[in-house]
Order: structure tokens, then sequence, then C-alpha cells
């Protein structure tokens, strides 16, 4: 087994370090899945006993961390956090369901696409976090069973993420890694998730759209909506939009410069915060920068620096290296065979456990197989069929994503109660048909490229 | 000086199961703004006024944590909130009042001053419970008002006492 023996560090008892490593994430791993305890807090208790049982130390510790996604992440989470303050997010939603004439069948195509999209820009979270309470309310309105309407924005959710490097983590955390520009993903899973959705739009008119209607007096009462006050604050907006623009731009041309997203997104964040407090007092913009900040979801953020910890221990230790030379073996080193491995048995995870600590632990693995696999340069199929694997195959089960379980606690809260079994009866069924069509697309689209 | 002090024992109180429309005619007939549903064993459900009403008459979207924070664009939501008043009015008041968090419920000992500040922080008027969680009585901004005007009256006079 490989181990770097300049920076290696004595494990107490004089333990293997392999072992450790694996047992300490192992462990990490099944308190995560199991729920019982906050991640965050498991993943930092994990990697701190990494360090403390000298596997690593704290110099490997933080090595292993990959700022350019904590910084992207945290950048991203402040943008949005100050932007949707302006109400865009609503003024959009209000303005598609009119623009649709609150015709419930067009709604049930119009909304997801909508969610679809934002996710691409937004993590999933938020998007659905702030188009839910809005379907919502339409539901109630328009008297329509609001289930066929979540159920489709959860699906929109994730695969709008697959497009684009920022919309969904396992994209940043392979992006990231691997060195994969935002328009690398538009190019590669962008028309993918735009085929997927308009399956998504076929299925759900086939099984409840033809059938739906309303009364005519309930949508002219949804049409008497003024999409203009939701906006509440105009000049927020137009500062978040600016500062939005500018981000999109340096991600698509950052890349060829030399300017990796975390950088464009944090002084995205920075400078936007500018935009709104450079023309108060002192005590007012501590205030707003207070608040904004407070937008960053921290728990996220320690989750994924402990996770990148544990990882980097199993795979210092040479654990991941291990587990590549296994799938090599598996596949006899034929790229279609691997990437179809990939591709389904990510996916049959991703919707039974959280996909970023399993996408955190493949990609260390596969980057493993780069030498018998022709070079890094040809991996790139195989981060494509992880990337759409582990993205649609959220869509699997309830726990799959986190959007997933975000959009079950409103239907919960709102008295629409969605079973784990009845979204399984759904969900699952559908995440093997967009793997199916992922397992076309790659074959006639990637592979060949 | 505790929350004794401004205690009101009597009160006007309803039963959990008295129905909604039958609550507010009880609240406008005695012109008071709240009234604590409480049961024959003194057990407490929560204090019914129409604030507490104002919620439900809410659209579902925006009542649930994390729920829409505004509702300017949602023009002609009248008859929605007309109707829903049709929908709460047989309904048992315990369906819509909640207890509050334990901050919210006095009891006797509560020094004064703290009673103020959890009027002024959760409203008037507050319930006051005994040491098994009993419903004692209410204390509102107004009693504590009534006992400190007092107090000062007696302040005062002593006060010209000893300058006289």
């Amino acid at each position: 087994m490989t181990t770097q023996h300049d920076d290696i560090t004595s494990v107490v008892f004089g333990f293997d370090p392999l072992i450790t490593a694996t047992v300490i994430l192992c462990l990490a791993y099944v308190f995560i899945i199991s729920e019982r305890i906050n991640r965050a807090v498991i993943s930092l208790l994990g990697a701190g006993l990494l360090v403390i049982m000298g596997v690593l130390n704290q110099d490997l510790a933080i090595k292993g961390i990959d700022f350019n996604t904590i910084f992207l992440l945290i950048g991203m989470m402040v943008i949005v956090g100050v932007t949707k303050h302006s109400g865009v997010f609503q003024y959009a939603a209000i303005l598609t369901a009119k623009s649709v004439g609150a015709n419930p069948r067009r709604l049930l195509v119009a909304l997801p696409v909508l969610t679809a999209i934002f996710s691409a820009g937004l993590d999933n979270v938020t998007t659905v976090m702030l188009v839910v309470p809005i379907t919502l309310l339409l539901t109630e309105q328009l008297k329509l069973n609001p289930f066929p309407f979540l159920l489709a924005q959860i699906f929109a959710s994730n695969i709008g993420g697959t497009a684009t490097l920022i919309g969904d983590p396992p994209n940043i955390l392979i992006g990231s890694a691997v060195g994969l520009s935002f328009m690398d993903f538009v190019y590669n899973t962008g028309p993918l998730a735009v085929i997927t959705m308009l399956f998504q739009v076929i299925v759900f008119d086939l099984i409840w759209g033809r059938k739906m209607t309303t009364s005519l007096r309930a949508r002219a009462h949804l049409l008497r909506y003024d999409a203009n006050e939701a906006l509440t604050d105009k000049v927020l907006l137009y500062k978040s939009l600016f500062v939005m623009g500018l981000v999109l731009f340096g991600f698509v041309y950052g890349h060829g410069h030399g300017l990796e997203p975390g950088t464009v997104a944090l002084t995205g964040a920075a400078f936007l915060l500018l935009l709104d407090i450079y023309k108060l007092k002192a005590e007012k913009q501590t205030e707003k920068v207070h608040k904004a900040f407070h937008e960053v979801e921290w728990e996220t953020i320690f989750f994924f620096m402990g996770l990148f910890m544990l990882v980097y221990g199993v795979e210092h230790t040479g654990l991941l290296a291990m587990l590549g030379q296994m799938m090599l073996d598996l596949t006899g080193g034929d790229m279609f065979k691997t990437g179809m491995l990939i591709l389904w048995s990510s996916a049959i995870l991703s919707a039974v456990v959280d996909n970023i600590p399993f996408v955190a632990t493949m990609i260390p693995m596969i980057a493993s197989t780069a030498d018998q696999m022709g070079g890094k340069e040809a991996l790139t199929p195989l981060w494509w069929c992880l990337s759409i694997g582990a993205c649609f195959g959220g869509n699997g089960s309830l726990i799959g994503a986190s959007a997933n379980v975000m959009v079950a606690a409103f239907a919960e809260r709102s008295g629409n109660r969605i079973s784990f079994v009845k979204f399984l009866a759904y969900g699952f069924p559908f995440m093997l048909c967009t793997i199916a069509i992922s397992t076309v697309y790659v074959w006639l689209v990637i592979l060949p490229s | 000086m505790s929350c004794k002090q401004a205690l009101v024992k009597d009160v006007v109180l309803i039963k959990p199961d008295v129905t909604i429309s039958d609550a507010l005619k009880i609240i406008g007939d005695h012109e008071i703004r709240a009234v604590p549903v409480v049961d024959n064993d003194a057990n407490y459900y929560g204090m019914f006024s129409i604030h507490s009403l104002m919620d439900d008459l809410l659209p579902v979207a925006a009542r649930i944590a994390g729920g829409l924070s505004d509702l300017s664009f949602l023009e002609g939501g009248g008859p929605g909130a007309a109707k829903r008043i049709r929908k709460l009015a047989p309904m048992p008041v315990r369906a819509v009042i909640q207890r509050q968090g334990d901050e919210s419920n006095l009891h006797p000992d509560l020094p004064l001053l703290e009673t103020i500040r959890r009027l002024y922080e959760y409203g008037s008027p507050l319930p006051v419970l005994d040491q098994h969680n009993k419903f004692i009585g209410i204390v509102s901004e107004q009693s504590c008002l009534n006992f400190l005007m007092s107090m000062l009256a007696d302040i005062e006079k002593e006060e010209q006492q000893q300058a006289g």
C-alpha cells in the first residue's frame, strides 16, 4: 500500500493508518446516514479524531479541505441570501403563473420548469424554499391537489441542478477537484438536463396534467395578483441582478484565465455587500453584514470541511487507490463499462444515502485510476457519469436529496404529507427512467466526444 | 414585589370546546381583548383573542414556518379570508389556540419587573399558573399599571410626610 513517508504521522498505539482512517470514516458515514446526530458535528468530530489518533496532522488535514468549494458555497449562499430579500423569486413565480393564465395543466409545466431554471443557478434547497410556498398558495387558491406540483418541483430541482457547475453540490465537488469549468458542465450535462426535463413534463402531463381543471372564477382571482408588489426592494433587486451577472460572467470566462469559481463567488458576495451598505453608518453596516453572513448555512459549510478531511484521511492512507483498483478489475478498464458502473451505482446509492459524502469519496477513487485509463483527460466521461448519477439519483427516494426533505417538510406543515413509500413509488421508477435516458446520452454524446 | 400584586382572579373564562363564534361573541359582549381557555380542572389551554384568529385567516402558505412572509401581491384575497371565518366559526377554540412557550406563562412569585418585561414582549394579558400548572388568574398591562399607580400614590404620600 502506498503511503507518503515524508509526511507520515504515527498513529497512536501503533495502529495501521489505513485501517484507522477507514474505521473512522465508516463510523462517521453510519452516523451521518442514520441522521441520529447532526452531520456537521459528526464530520468535525471524525476529522478531529483523525488528527488526534495521528492519521493526519493539522497541516495535512487542512490541505485536504477544498477551499475552492467552500468559498464557492459561502459566496453563493451570501449572494442568494441577500437577493431573496428583494422578493424576486416570488415575483418570477407569480409572473409565471399569470403568464399561463393560471391554467392548471400549464402550471404543472411552467412551475417545475421555473424551478429547474432556478436550480441551475442556485442550490436546490434554497430554490425549493423560495418556490414551494408560492406553489402551495397557488394550489390552495385553485383548489388543486398540491402533490403532483410538489413532486414535480422536487424532480425539477434535482434535474435542473445537474445542468451547471453551481447547480448541485456534487457538481461543485467534481468541478473543483478535477478542474471542470462552468461551461464544461453546460455543454455536457446541460443538454441532458433539458432532455430529462422534457421527459418529466410529458410524464407529468400524462399522469396528472391533462386531467387537471379548476373553476374560471378561481383562475380569475389568481390573475388579479399583482406580481410587482412581490418585489419588496427594487433597488436591492437591481444590485443583486448586476452582481449575479458579473459572477456568471466570471464563471463562464474566468476558468480560462486562472480565475476559479471560489474567488469569483466570494468576491462577488463581498461586492454585493458593498453595494448594499456603502451609504450606511458603521453600526447599520455591521448589522446588515451580520445578517448577510447569517444567511450562510454554516452547518453545511462545516459539514463539508469535516468531510473533506475525513476523505483525505482515507485517500492519504491509500484506501481509495485500493478501491479504485478494485473497480478497474471489475470493468477491465473499459471506458463504457466503467462509466456505466459509475452512473448506475451512483444513482442507486444517491437515492439511498446523502450524495455528498458519496461523491466526495468517489472523486479521489476515480482519480486514482487515471494512469490505467489513459491519463487524467481520458477520465472526463467518468466525471460526467458521476455527476449525472449523483444528481439524478437524488430523485429516487424522499431522502435522496436535501431538497426532497425540505419539500416534504413544507408538505407536512401544510397538511399535505408525502409519505416515504408514496414518494418511492413515483420517485424510484422515475429516477430509473432518467438514468436509462442518461445511459443513451452517455453512449451517444459523451463517450464519442 | 411580585406579579401576585397585579394578579386578577375574577376573570371571564371559556371552556376548550366552546365554538369560535361563541367565543368571539363573549369577547365582544365583555369588551375584553382576550379570554383564557381553561377547563373544569383548571388546566390552561391558551389565550383566545381576535389576534390569535388573524393567523388562521391567512392562506396555509403564509402560516407555515418558512412560508410566504409578504402577501402584498395578493389582490382580491378578501373573499377567501371571509370564507375561512365561516369554516372556523363552528370549530372549538382548542383547535386554534396554542399554549405559548413557558416564558409567557407566569407564576405568582415572578418579580414585578420581569412580569412587566414579559407583558411587553409577549403581549397582554398573560396567564398566571400555580406550581401544579393550574390556572389562577391573569396579569394584564392594565392591572400592572393600576398597581404601580397606587404604589406611586403611596410613595408620594410618604415623600410629602418626610418633607413636612
